[in-house]
């Protein structure tokens, strides 16, 4: 009974341990994660149509950010773990405003494109119609030709002819 | 007036034929065309050519000579990539990577470096080399080598009488399906993946050249 009791007694010291402590990853970790979500927004962004000129701020500041990274995973094997911490933060930092400039920029992206694909998909009844005035006044144009050409006719005989 | 209804009825067949004719040529235009996606990598000698890999060409390198090659990568991929070259010592027994499965070497890693690439970005860096130490057990050699002013040790791998010593560059690239970064890249339904090699003998303490 009491060796029952006292497990008990361990899982809920445990669980809330675990409760008031939850788990944390290396700041550098962290800031990975976050990187490769962040690469994955450009991405999106890109592919919704943004341009290289769009994005170009947006990876070297990732680029940026990977560097910061890397030099808090440097420091978390030295055992700075402080500067760490801030090299990871201030990377989490740039990739916030990452992430909110991809996305951004899918947004924009997005809207031209339906803007672009609404436009060229409207100029193809105003092209067709066009097409139909062209052929219409263009027929006109051809048959009053015709009529004045063979209106301005004269008769000629040929001075050589052969009388039949 | 039966003149004037054919007509009506030509001038609607010419709006409808036009009609289809420019809805598909705004569908085509509208329409991404797929095309091929890939990465290239390359490395260049001293003088940035497709030759002298190495000083006065001799692939026999002693302690404390300076390699100087440039690599770089290419994107062409559809988007901007987040992509790793892996530097990896291996000797003769150590498989190369595998582009047909995709498989990297199980070479040790000697250094690496990344890079988040526009599309369409090539990105090349110098890649400055020299065996720094070397350890001999028996006639079994490893290497300690300097990249780019960082001193890495490799027990492994080892060489006999330092023969035959490659460096293997491999491209991992970042895949957002997965979220993780792996060797070579997924194009359509293909995976597809770049990597290189350079051999090299190491000039063993003792005996001189390998």
């Amino acid at each position: 009974m009491l060796a029952l009791v006292t497990i008990l007694f361990l899982i809920v010291v445990i669980a809330a341990a675990q409760a008031t402590y939850p788990k944390q990853g290396l700041p550098s970790q962290d800031a990975r994660a976050k990187f490769l979500e962040t690469v994955k927004a450009v991405q999106t962004a890109n592919l919704a149509g943004a341009t290289n000129n769009e994005l170009s701020g947006s990876v070297e500041k990732l680029n940026q950010a990977l560097q910061l990274i890397e030099s808090a995973n440097a420091l978390e094997k030295r055992g700075q773990l402080s500067d760490a911490k801030n090299a990871a933060q201030e990377a989490l930092r740039i990739l916030s405003n990452v992430q909110s400039e991809a996305l951004s920029l899918q947004e924009k992206a997005q809207t031209r494109s339906q803007q672009q694909r609404l436009l060229t998909y409207a100029l193809a009844p105003i092209t067709a119609l066009l097409t139909v005035l062209i052929y219409h006044y263009g027929g006109q144009a051809y048959r009053r030709y015709r009529v004045t050409k063979t209106m301005n006719m004269r008769v000629r005989v040929k001075p050589n002819a052969r009388k039949k | 007036m039966q003149e004037r209804n054919n007509y009506r009825k030509t001038l609607l067949a010419i709006f409808l034929a036009s009609l289809a004719i420019f809805t598909t040529l705004a569908y085509v235009a509208t329409t991404p065309r797929p095309s091929e996606e890939f990465f290239q990598i390359y490395v260049l000698g001293d003088d940035h050519r497709l030759e002298h890999y190495y000083p006065n060409d001799n692939s026999t390198i002693s302690p404390h000579t300076i390699v100087r090659w440039y690599v770089g990568a290419t994107n062409s991929m559809a988007s901007a990539q987040y992509a790793i070259l892996e530097f990896k010592l291996g000797n003769a027994s150590i498989p190369a990577p595998n582009e047909n499965t995709a498989t990297p070497s199980s070479a040790p890693i000697l250094v690496q470096y990344d890079r988040v690439l526009l599309q369409n970005e090539t990105w090349e860096f110098p890649f400055s080399w020299e065996i720094v130490g070397e350890n001999q057990t028996g006639s079994a050699i490893s290497l300690e080598v300097n990249v780019n002013g960082t001193t890495i040790k490799m027990p492994n791998p080892i060489t006999q009488g330092g023969r035959n010593f490659r460096i293997f560059i491999e491209l991992w690239v970042y895949n957002p399906a997965s979220n993780s970064v792996e060797f070579g890249w997924e194009t359509g339904s293909q995976r597809r993946a770049a990597w290189l090699q350079v051999w090299f003998n190491a000039t063993t303490p003792s005996l001189g050249t390998a």
